[in-house]
């Protein structure tokens, strides 16, 4: 047997879990040779050592993934047996509103393709996700280049990313999920009240202004990609000056 | 555990064993993403794609084989087409490279070797093995976390990761070899024992 016949059996042989007659060979092997000796050693108290301190290691995931999932596995069953109906049914939106907001931020990208409702009601969730959940936005704002800096680095992609202007505030950019794969989310305060700005890369989508789950958006495209706006329902004045002023920008 | 028979006289009470069966291993999952990934943000995103996967293919799962083995298969595919379609320019190394460079690493002098386990044991703190399964290179780490502390079986870390029995091996062997290095190394620097 030479050293490198001995190194394929060393794995089973240090967890205790080899043949009788591979167990023996390595014994054999390692009585006379020192290389192969240290290296079962090492082995055995690798183990010995992760095992004894894997659980002080073990991690807990959030909560919130926690929920997020229950209720993505639900809309999926529910989207499976075909219980939403969107074809003229008025009652197809409330039930997008329910379906999204048991949803959150998750994947639902089938959906999402049909309705700018649902991905409306995406970002209205993912909104107050980052802004309330997460409070990304509690810090002094950012510049301009910074944000670009953070879009070119998450997403491999460069953005005009509007700078902080008068009653508006650019505080953060994250990456955030929804149905068709990562959107810039874009955190800005305007007059105090948090609005979100998504850059949706890939997908032009008509221009439409909507209220859902107790949001006001707008959408926009520009080239292939889509913007949109989100901000709470009743700052409607304000909200179409700051997209005003983002359309004028983002370009 | 959930029966796994789809389709039955209860569908939706199938359907809710199975992805509760599944949230019992969030946690775990979690902590692998959490490996791969480096970064909670990253880590939420590639387990909830990992889950909504698992939902849509759950079909495929076959019943009474090992849950937690298939849902780490997804996770890992799912990581490993990340890193491919990732424009994202990023430091990949050569995992034959990295072997070789492990092999060629020297276990030292007998003295420091032959020293009990136990003294090691005793010698590690946990924010030093963390450092040190931090430092070694994904392909060991999954490979010795995934055995020792996850206990899954060698046919069940190759499917995982996507390479054959004899690769696990040998990650696994030079895995443990690149652990017991650094955790020595550590234990040196503390002038403990
Ligand atoms: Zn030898
Ligand atoms: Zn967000």
């Amino acid at each position: 047997m030479t050293c490198k016949d001995i190194a394929d059996k060393l794995a089973t042989v240090a967890e205790g879990s080899a043949t009788q007659g591979d167990a023996a060979v390595v014994d054999e092997h390692v009585a006379s040779c020192d290389a192969c000796r240290q290296m079962l050693h090492a082995q055995v108290t690798a183990r010995t050592v992760l095992r004894a301190r894997a659980a002080q290691l073990a991690v807990t995931a959030p909560p919130g993934l926690r929920t997020r999932i229950a209720a993505s596995a639900r809309a999926e069953r529910s989207e499976a047996k075909g219980l939403l109906s969107w074809r003229g049914r008025l009652s197809a939106f409330a039930a997008a509103a329910v379906l999204m907001l048991s949803l959150g931020a998750a994947l639902l990208p089938v959906v999402t393709e049909r309705s700018t409702v649902v991905l409306a009601a995406q970002l209205a969730l993912d909104h107050l996700k980052c802004f309330i959940i997460d409070g990304d936005a509690s810090g002094p704002p950012i510049s301009k280049a910074e944000a670009e800096a953070i879009v070119q680095r998450d997403h491999g992609w460069s953005a005009n990313v509007p700078a902080s202007t008068e009653g508006l505030e650019l505080l953060a950019v994250r990456h955030c999920l929804y149905g068709d794969g990562l959107a810039a989310h874009v955190l800005y305060r305007a007059e105090g009240q948090p609005v979100s700005l998504f850059i949706l890369p890939g997908l032009a989508r008509p221009a439409a202004e909507l209220s859902v789950l107790g949001h006001d958006e707008v959408v926009w495209s520009h080239g292939d990609r889509t913007y949109m706006l989100v901000s709470a329902a009743g700052t409607k004045a304000g909200l179409a000056r700051v997209a005003s002023y983002l359309q004028n920008e983002a370009k | 555990m959930f029966p796994g028979r789809r389709r039955t006289s209860e569908p939706a009470q199938d359907e809710d064993d199975f992805s509760g069966a599944t949230l019992e291993f969030l946690d775990s999952l979690y902590g692998a993403a959490l490996r791969l990934t480096r970064n909670a943000d990253r880590a939420q995103d590639l387990v909830q794609d990992t889950y909504l996967k698992a939902i849509r293919a759950r079909g495929r799962y076959t019943t009474g084989s090992n849950l937690k083995a298939w849902l780490y298969t997804i996770l890992h595919n799912t990581w490993r087409n990340r890193q491919r379609d990732g424009a994202r320019s990023r430091v990949s190394f050569d995992s034959a490279v990295v072997e070789e460079a492990a092999e060629g690493a020297s276990l030292g002098p007998s003295g420091h070797v032959e020293s009990p386990e136990t003294l090691l044991l005793r010698a590690t703190i946990d924010a030093d093995l963390q450092q040190a399964l931090d430092a070694l290179p994904e392909s060991f780490r999954e490979a010795v976390w995934l055995r020792d502390v996850d206990e899954l079986s060698y046919q069940e870390i190759a499917s995982v990761l996507g390479v054959p029995i004899g690769t696990v091996m040998s990650r696994l062997s030079r895995g443990r070899k690149q652990l017991f290095l650094l955790l020595t190394v550590q234990r040196q620097r503390h002038g403990s024992v």
